[in-house]
């Protein structure tokens, strides 16, 4: 008797997962598809409402591309942009972060404590309500129009929560090994690199990870005025204003959708197993 | 006096552990501590972005609390669509756990996998919150819920507001303060300010924003053991 009623609660369970994750996947499904749908068939057809195209095409991906839409410079150019500064920030990010989550989480020294409940209070802000200031700061240190600001900021706003992630996670290694290390006359820094590194892969890749997506959307594209340095999102914003101007820019429109979000979507699919993992081993307890 | 030469010695005998924090820090101090003590100061000032200021005391939160752009429609909203998050986070990831083990990870990516694209105005996704809860309901251990059967609770809901709900406290709080401080940051909107150089409207909202996550960061010290181990 009970087994069967744990069968149909389980049954139950599982219909309403389903349910939901069909409703959160269906605008990552439309989305791809719209891509693929020619303008003239996206004249009309509201945005929520699904219609498979009837004729698909790679059309609007390719006017993406050789194009110069309602924008003054090409796509790619933006592009690179956009990938570059998000690789360097992931990449500098994790590089300066996990000395820094090793010290909080592991060594005792005078400010240790104080830093520790700053690293926590600035988990507290996202960068929107900091980016007045960080201009005024950026323009202070003549970065305003300049490839450093569009890094800087980002590897810390986009950074903090990886930092506070793999402090967590190191707290949890053993401190013997540590000491152990120490004794043998091993540096702090030596120690980061052979012992920490190597053992917090998971959580290094959940914050760069994290890193990406915060950095791939977020662009700081308010600190700099040159085009040349503009990035995908202050062009996904161009671009959706100007639907409504021109809807000759409708298709170009939804294959930009796509392309955003295909790489933030590739590297969580990629990484899942750590992505999902990660908490349950390091994170709170 | 000998206690100040004490500490001059562990500074120096550390100096290595400063020299690995320092290119982290030195750019949180450069664009989130200082920033943010500016902001702490320019709330109070009527600074336009460009030359001098002067000092209004609260007269800039007087005028965002009669703006009805900012707060008595975005803020409450906020707070609503956070919280809502808040309470589908906890039960999605107690229904996932109720699964088998194959199907948990399945439904884990499908429901986060959202998270990687981007939030458009009124859309929907569970945070990092939701997998903090995720792994607080897995860990906790099963003699905990075979206790309770013994003990004779009536059925699975019993046993979660029991059991599971007080489990996880720790992961709760956390999971509150990055939803709610994603959503009422992104509901803040201080480029409606900025865009006109109310530099100093602009902070004063910042700092209104920062208020409740200040209150939920307290009680998270106070009640979750999650930050200290």
């Amino acid at each position: 008797m009970s087994r069967i009623l744990r069968i149909i609660y389980n049954v139950i369970i599982f219909l309403i997962l389903s349910a939901t994750a069909l409703v959160f996947l269906f605008p990552i499904f439309i989305s791809i598809m719209r891509s693929f749908t020619p303008l003239t068939e996206l004249h009309g057809a509201p945005e929520t409402f699904f219609r498979m195209p009837a004729s698909p095409t790679a059309r609007n991906y390719a006017d993406l591309l050789f194009t110069d839409f309602e924008l003054p410079l090409l796509f790619p150019r933006y592009f690179l942009n956009s990938v570059l500064v998000t690789a360097l920030v992931v990449v500098l990010q994790l590089w300066i972060a996990t000395p820094a989550a090793y010290a909080l989480a592991k060594v005792d020294f005078p400010g240790a404590g104080f830093l520790n409940r700053l690293l926590e209070a600035g988990l507290l802000f996202g960068g929107a309500v900091l980016f007045v200031n960080q201009y005024v700061v950026l323009n202070r240190l003549r970065l305003i129009n300049t490839f450093p600001a569009l890094i800087l900021p980002l590897i810390v706003t986009a950074g903090v929560p990886g930092v506070f992630l793999m402090r967590q996670f190191i707290k949890q290694l053993p401190d013997d090994m540590i000491e152990a290390a120490r004794l043998s006359g091993a540096s702090h820094a030596r120690i980061c690199r052979d012992l920490i590194i190597p053992n917090i892969k998971p959580a290094r890749i959940t914050a760069g990870i994290f890193a990406l997506t915060s950095a791939w959307y977020t662009g700081t594209n308010n600190f700099v005025y040159s085009e040349e340095l503009k990035m995908l999102p202050s062009v996904m914003t161009r671009i959706n204003a100007a639907v409504g101007v021109n809807s000759a820019v409708a298709g170009v429109a939804v294959a930009l959708a796509t392309v955003m979000m295909l790489f933030p979507l590739a590297a969580f699919l990629i990484y899942q197993k750590s992505v999902i993992n990660i908490m349950a081993y390091g994170g709170l307890k | 006096m000998n206690n100040n030469r004490n500490i001059t010695r562990r500074i120096r005998e550390n100096i290595g552990v400063y020299a690995i924090i320092a290119p982290f820090f030195l750019l949180f101090f450069a664009f989130l501590a200082v920033p943010f003590v500016m902001t702490l100061i320019i709330a109070f000032t009527d600074y336009k972005g460009a030359g001098t200021f002067r000092f209004v005391g609260f007269n800039n939160f007087i005028i965002l609390f009669r703006d009805n752009r900012t707060f008595t429609g975005g803020m409450g909203n906020a707070l609503i669509t956070g919280l809502v998050g808040l309470v589908a986070s906890v039960l999605l990831a107690w229904l996932i756990t109720m699964l088998p083990k194959i199907l948990r990870g399945v439904f884990a990516i499908a429901l986060f996998a959202p998270f990687f694209t981007p939030l458009a105005e009124g859309k929907f996704t569970l945070g990092i919150g939701f997998l903090a809860i995720l792994a607080g309901i897995g860990t906790i251990p099963h003699e905990r819920y075979e206790a309770a059967a013994i003990e004779g609770i009536p059925n699975r809901v019993h046993e979660f507001i029991r059991i599971t709900l007080p489990a996880i406290k720790p992961h709760l709080l956390f999971a509150a303060v990055i939803q709610l401080g994603a959503v009422i940051a992104q509901a803040a909107k201080p480029h409606e300010y900025t865009d006109v150089f109310e530099i100093g409207l602009a902070s004063a909202l910042c700092l209104v924003v920062f208020i409740p996550l200040l209150i939920i960061y307290f009680a998270l010290r106070k009640f979750g053991r999650c930050w200290q181990d």
